[in-house]
């Protein structure tokens, strides 16, 4: 059954109009980016660039040394997490999805709720924790918070995508003689590769924009990371610095963008299958 | 009988040796900061001065209700998730009903709506304090020329009626794609026969949505309700970055209020206990969503 014409005409209209709106500020922010300072800060505005100028592009990646820190910054603390809840939510999922053991659906309980409790209740006890051992302003300083607040997602995820795997399986490796790791690592692994890509995308992007851990821990501007270091750019200069300002916006979203578009399915299987996050 | 046992007994061995790595990072990082900051809830612990917790019972609990401040960012928090939620539930579900129809194309108009996913919001508040700036911005701009007069020299961020609405905008910018996710996931897992045979009856657009399709997707509609939960209430980055809580105390709410008296008074105790009623908080609100929207089946 097709609906009428004129309805679907309709539907279209306000769907177009609604993309607008939610691609509107993407574009003003592109648009910004190339004009002129001159043009960026004439009264009464310009819709469209007049004139496009790449010279806030080459002055935020080759002489915004702060930039290029914070942009490093991101990669190492995204990256380390990433790899360490990698390893662990693979091995820990294996066990909550293939072994019966004592206090496992106790554990499951605790890291639902984990998932649905606001972050600034662990953060103080974090902060006054670090602190005493000396590691604000430094990688691991978010490193470590980070794996453990993404944990409960990736285990939860891999949990289902290890118990999702036919027994038979199991037993065929069995009997050619597999040991315990060796069914984990030959067999098992390979198979869960959908479910690794989906914690790694959502962890990805969830660590990439992490913020109350990030200004809270990170005190020092040499340790800042992307999203707290646009602010903090901001503030510094005060006023109006849009032209430059909004390069440095778009150049830390490129690698969520890249990212999302490219494996946008595992994102949203991860979404619907992964319950609630605080 | 024996060898069974000892096998299950090697097997649970070796499942606790697989979870280990991921049980230490979350007893050190989340259970203990459970307890120790519920611990802090019964303290006056000044971080800078004091050398330690000092135990004052029930204190906290009871005079944080004569704290003027946090009546105001408790009252801007509830405005704030009431105004939130009642839209991202409704929009959401809107326009994941209207792309489901789209005969082409669908994928541009998903990814148009689940794009702002990407900008963490700390960025959002930054691209958004540029548009709505009174004398630069676009969207005075467009007012401007659209003949809004009156409306368009409005500081829609430091004034007192606009500031929080308009962090409820930004904020629904950056999420209303993530519930379309859930809904549209929802929708199309739904058997074409179903909504063939209401069409075959005839009923109209709103009808179909409405009373055919929103009663099959509970599960949906629940999940997304909790998750919208959890963004109306632990507002923080929006008003750090926009407004800093003013104009006054009009866009403080308690997250933000939280972390200014753990971070910038060092009063721990006072602020774990507003963190633990900003977390009784979403789980109330999240038990009743269940309540409500659990299916009731089984």
């Amino acid at each position: 059954m097709i609906r009428k014409k004129t309805t679907l005409l309709i539907l279209y209209l306000i769907a177009t109009l609604i993309a607008l709106v939610f691609l509107a500020p993407f574009v003003w922010i592109i648009f910004t980016s190339l004009k002129p300072s001159k043009e960026v800060f004439s009264y009464p505005i310009t819709l469209f660039p007049h004139s496009v100028t790449l010279e806030h592009y080459k002055y935020v990646m080759f002489r915004m040394s702060d930039f290029r820190r914070y942009f490093w910054n991101s990669t190492v603390i995204t990256g380390v997490s990433l790899a360490i809840i990698a390893i662990s939510s693979s091995l820990g999922g294996y066990a909550l999805g293939r072994k019966n053991f004592w206090g496992k659906n106790w554990f499951i309980v605790f890291i639902l709720l984990v998932l649905a409790i606001p972050y600034s209740v662990y953060l103080i006890p974090i902060f006054i924790m670090e602190t005493r051992l000396g590691i604000k302003n430094s990688y691991l300083a978010l490193i470590l918070p980070y794996v453990a607040l993404n944990l409960p997602w990736g285990l939860f995820i891999m949990m289902g995508t290890f118990r999702g795997i036919p027994s038979e399986i199991e037993d065929a490796a069995r009997i050619d003689g597999c040991s315990e790791y060796q069914l984990w690592s030959r067999i098992m692994l390979p198979l869960a590769k959908p479910g690794l890509a989906t914690t790694i995308i959502i962890t990805f992007i969830f660590i990439w924009q992490e913020f109350i851990y990030a200004v809270t821990l990170q005190t020092d501007a040499k340790w800042k990371t992307l999203p707290v270091g646009i602010v903090h750019i901001r503030d510094e200069l005060q006023s109006l610095a849009y032209d430059n300002l909004s390069v440095a916006v778009i150049l830390s979203l490129l690698p969520l963008f890249i990212v999302f578009v490219a494996l946008k399915d595992f994102f949203i299987k991860g979404i619907v299958e992964g319950g609630v996050k605080g | 009988m024996i060898s069974s046992r000892t096998s299950s007994l090697r097997d649970s061995g070796i499942a606790y040796l697989f979870l280990a790595p991921a049980f230490l990072f979350i007893v050190v990082f989340i259970a203990y900061p459970l307890v120790y900051s519920f611990y802090l809830t019964f303290t006056e612990y000044d971080f800078v001065y004091d050398s330690a917790p000092k135990w004052v019972g029930l204190k906290q609990y009871i005079s944080i209700w004569e704290d003027k401040v946090f009546m105001s960012s408790l009252k801007n928090t509830l405005v704030f998730a009431l105004l939130y939620y009642v839209i991202v539930m409704f929009f959401s579900l809107l326009i994941a009903f209207i792309i489901d129809e789209l005969t082409k194309g669908q994928t541009f108009y998903q990814l148009a709506v689940y794009l702002p996913i990407i900008v963490p919001l700390s960025l959002a508040g930054v691209i958004f304090v540029w548009i709505l700036d009174p004398t630069f911005g676009v969207f005075n701009h467009i007012l401007r020329s659209l003949g809004f007069k009156s409306l368009s020299n409005k500081n829609w961020l430091s004034d007192y009626s606009t500031a929080l609405p308009s962090m409820v905008v930004i904020t629904l910018w950056k999420y209303v794609g993530f519930n379309v996710i859930i809904f549209l996931a929802g929708i199309q897992s739904l058997g074409k026969s179903i909504i063939e045979a209401a069409r075959v009856d005839g009923v109209s657009f709103f009808q179909e949505k409405f009373l055919v399709i929103l009663p099959n997707i509970k599960a949906h509609l629940s999940m997304a309700s909790l998750y919208s939960i959890v963004q109306a209430i632990k507002v923080f980055e929006v008003p750090y970055v926009t407004t800093g809580g003013g104009p006054g105390t009009a866009t403080l709410t308690l997250y933000l209020y939280s972390w200014r008296t753990a971070f910038g008074y060092f009063k721990m105790g006072k602020a774990a206990t507003i963190a633990y009623i900003t977390a009784a908080l979403i789980i109330f609100f999240s038990f009743l969503s269940n309540k409500f929207l659990e299916e009731k089946e089984k």
